[in-house]
């Protein structure tokens, strides 16, 4: 493979790797919060992406009114499932594994009947592709990277610069000694889960502009977001970040070198990996393995 | 006759050492108590030893055999067994069940040495009860109960005492001299002093992950050192 | 050293009732193919039987190790496409697939359970669903060695073996009951054994079974390769019974289903697991819902007894039935 071979692939992977990163980081939030392993995260996603299908934009407006649209419906829909679900397993993470098991059930048939299961595409909104030299930039591609490094970047902010951003981490950290000193622990709770499913939201809608979807890539994509939370270090959204990276990275250049059937592999083998050889993960997650 | 070598142990969690350089001989057949205030590296000791945690440098050596790193149930096969600070059971079994899991563990014991074992500490009327029934002071007992099946040479008991009243820290007291007099090495770790001094051979003090101090009981409460780091400057 | 223990506890008393008990209900399975007529109830039976396999499976690995796999669809598809292909491109008999599906399956288990039952719990469920996305996803790209979505179809019946003939849906509903009472046999046993006895350390407090000496990453994995010798046993079944087999059978969400089943009955009794499976498979008939509606009838059942009555419905009837009795020997 080329240079430039690799550099294509390498901004593809890129775009398929923020998908990923968004989902991931959610996961690896609420659960450093909370100890939850929420395979239902995937399902969220998919809300927003067919919410975003619904509205079916045409325009640059548009397509930003499909996405608030989105979040908008997510917010509710986490804020729900952690207010009336979530919220009585906390103390029993694995009852909160099981009730994910369920939602995956009720909330990809829903989609299932509502949309039912056949792929379905967003029209491009964007046609161009920028051209140097023989790589290309398609103006879809680019706008999933652009939004993904903005939000990445007001993430960072919150996360470090504000007092909310703190709190979370703390309350990440030790839940118990946070709560001691007066952080509002259940609203941080709450407000981290919308905040993981809004990033899903964001997700969908941006993996419609991607590829054809349908409520089985739920499932799927939930396992990327596993794999990247895993392999980053679960709690670590760093790590996460890094995580979504390579494995965006390396299912772009297996897909380069024309095995894309095996590219889904990926994931899973480098999660067995770092199993294997380093099981807190590339940067340490909150707990020791 | 050292039973266990210690030899620059140390653990390091993120670059803070738990346990730094520690260097201790252990007698074949003797109590050695090991105190220190919180936090000086007392139970990441046990774990070392007892194989839940692996060395990040140094050695440990137990019976002429390098043991550093190895798995807790190799460890249990070579005579190692321990306690746990929090009062641990298998709840949903019976007490004869708990004190029986090492024998289906490992070929260390038989069924004539549960009921040995449970007399011993004092068990034998529970032994059909649920463990999870068992009132704080039992569930201690069945903890060392456990351990105790395994036939260890070496028993790390840590904090055996804590939360025990005076009549049944007598009695514990008297457990672990007897433990000792059957020809077992046990290693002590407690806070209470009092409850301390009284049956160690040798009690060495730990703080920040270093020895502190080393020498019998008498040798301690009069040491300066010693007395700066559990009163404070002022009594030195 | 083999020393199995008659302990005092009181579970060791030889429970006479609930033999009779299970005897009877065996008794009446065998039964069943000669009396009912309806085609369609044979046919859930065998099902019932089927799901039975895996599911008992399944709860051997919970109840006496503590861990849910999510991969058990999974490994259903194994056994049942390691049957599929070695029928089809080696001409091999249902007979001799049955425990080659068998010993395929375990060794996936195997391979997937060495690394993710060394660390801690959450990583078993997180490995264990993308394992079994992961391989539907393989299947259905890999067209060339399975034949991707369009499946494969076995068309033959398998040859008699001995007294045992397969040719008809009653044949299957006795053979897979047989099948389904010997394996429950079978964990029965286990668990009176030295291996049976460390898992239940393990589940109870996996800490201190290793300080008593159990090697317990060994334990559980071995727990994790029975209970994915059952599932292929299930998908031997499956392949010559339904006579297809396609990837979308055994993916995440069959895994799923798999264990509301389990946990829809409970599984701190004997019968809880097949009460869950029976539930589930007789619900779409009770209610005519289409295949998603069941699903989200499924979901919403079960969210609802994780919630109010998480040790399941048998355990919550005993419960509820203890009480009752409580309730009128006092009035009297």
């Amino acid at each position: 493979m080329d240079v430039w071979t690799f550099t294509q692939q390498a901004f593809n992977g890129l775009s398929v790797a923020s998908i990923y990163m968004l989902v991931g980081v959610g996961i690896t939030l609420v659960f450093g919060l909370t100890g939850l392993v929420n395979f239902a995260h995937g399902e969220v996603m998919m809300v927003g992406a067919y919410t975003v299908l619904a509205v079916a934009p045409r325009s640059l407006t548009a397509l930003c009114l499909a996405f608030l649209a989105a979040v908008a419906v997510v917010s509710i829909l986490s804020f729900a499932m952690e207010r009336a679900l979530f919220r009585f397993t906390i103390n029993k993470p694995i009852n909160g594994f099981l009730i994910s098991l369920g939602l995956i059930l009720i909330l990809q048939n829903t989609l299932i009947e509502f949309f039912s299961a056949d792929p379905r595409t967003l029209p491009p909104v964007f046609e161009s592709v920028w051209q140097i030299g023989e790589l290309r930039f398609a103006s879809q591609r680019l706008l999933v990277v652009g939004v993904t490094g903005s939000i990445f970047i007001v993430l960072y902010v919150v996360l470090t610069r504000t007092r909310i951003g703190v709190a979370i981490r703390a309350a990440a950290m030790d839940r118990e000694t946070a709560g001691l000193m007066a952080v509002p622990v259940n609203k941080i709770i709450t407000a981290t889960f919308v905040v993981g499913g809004v990033l899903a939201a964001i997700a969908g809608g941006l993996l419609t502009t991607l590829f054809p979807v349908s409520p089985h890539l739920g499932s799927l994509l939930v396992v990327k977001g596993f794999a990247v939370a895993l392999v980053g270090g679960l709690g670590n959204v760093a790590g996460a970040v890094l995580a979504a990276l390579v494995i965006g990275l390396t299912e772009a250049i297996i897909s380069g070198f024309g095995y894309s059937e095996w590219s889904d592999a990926a994931a899973f083998v480098i999660m067995v990996l770092i199993l294997l050889i380093r099981p807190q993960g590339f940067l340490r997650g909150t707990e020791v393995a | 006759m050292s039973l266990l070598q210690l030899t620059n142990l140390t653990k390091r969690f993120r670059g803070i050492a738990a346990v730094d350089g520690l260097e201790l001989s252990v007698k074949e057949n003797e109590i050695l108590a090991i105190v220190g205030p919180n936090g000086s590296g007392k139970t990441t000791l046990f774990n070392l030893i007892s194989g839940f945690l692996k060395p990040s440098a140094g050695e440990i050596i137990f019976d002429g055999a390098q043991i550093g790193g190895e798995r807790p149930d190799r460890l249990v096969r070579r005579g190692i067994a321990r306690t746990f600070q929090q009062a641990m059971s298998f709840p949903q079994l019976t007490v004869y069940e708990n004190v029986a899991i090492p024998m289906y563990a490992s070929e260390r014991s038989s069924s004539t040495d549960i009921d040995r074992i449970l007399s011993k500490c004092g068990l034998q009327g529970v032994s059909r009860h649920q463990a999870s029934t068992l009132p704080y002071g039992k569930q201690r007992k069945l903890g060392i109960a456990i351990a105790l099946a395994t036939r260890p040479r070496l028993l790390l008991l840590d904090e055996p005492g804590a939360g025990l009243g005076d009549d049944a820290a007598t009695e514990l007291s008297a457990l672990i001299r007897d433990l000792r007099d059957e020809g077992r090495t046990v290693l002590l770790i407690d806070h209470e002093m009092p409850f301390v001094l009284p049956i160690a051979d040798r009690v060495v003090v730990m703080e920040s992950g270093r020895k502190l101090f080393e020498g019998t009981s008498d040798d301690l409460v009069a040491d300066p050192r010693v007395i700066e780091v559990y009163l404070g400057h002022d009594f030195a | 050293m083999s020393e199995i223990v008659v302990s005092q506890g009181s579970s060791r008393r030889i429970p006479w009732l609930s033999i009779g008990f299970y005897l009877a209900i065996v008794a009446l399975g065998f039964a069943v193919p000669q009396t009912l007529v309806s085609a369609r109830i044979v046919h859930l039976c065998v099902l019932i039987c089927i799901y039975g396999l895996l599911v008992y499976g399944l709860g051997f690995l919970y109840e006496a190790a503590g861990q849910l796999s999510v991969a058990h669809g999974a490994l259903w598809g194994i056994g049942a496409y390691t049957t599929a292909l070695l029928t089809l491109n080696a001409g091999w008999t249902f007979w001799i697939c049955l425990p080659t599906a068998m010993v395929t399956a375990a060794l996936f288990a195997g391979l997937l359970g060495y690394p993710s039952l060394r660390v801690k719990g959450h990583y078993f469920l997180i490995v264990t669903f993308a394992f079994a996305e992961i391989l539907q996803t393989i299947n259905t790209n890999w067209r060339g060695f399975t034949n991707g979505d369009t499946g494969l179809v076995i068309a033959v019946a398998p040859p008699p073996l001995g007294p045992i003939s397969l040719q008809s849906r009653a044949d299957w509903l006795v053979f897979s009951f047989a099948l389904l009472v010997l394996g429950i046999g079978v964990l029965a046993i286990l668990r009176r054994l030295p291996f049976g006895r460390r898992l239940s350390a393990i589940r109870e407090n996996e800490t201190l079974a290793r300080a008593a000496g159990v090697n317990t990453v060994r334990d559980k994995v071995l727990a994790f390769m029975i209970s994915g010798a059952y599932a292929g046993a299930a998908g031997a079944c499956w392949a010559y019974y339904q006579h297809y087999v396609n990837p979308h059978q055994f993916d995440s969400h069959s895994g799923i289903e798999l264990i509301l089943m389990l946990l829809i009955g409970g599984i701190k009794t004997t019968l809880g697991p097949i009460v869950g499976v029976i539930v589930a498979i007789c619900l779409p008939d009770l209610f005519g819902f289409s295949a998603a509606q069941n699903e989200i009838a499924l979901g919403v059942a079960f969210i609802a007894i994780i919630l109010l009555m998480p040790e399941g419905i048998v355990t919550f009837a005993q419960k509820l039935i203890h009480r009752l009795r409580l309730i009128n020997v006092r009035e009297l």
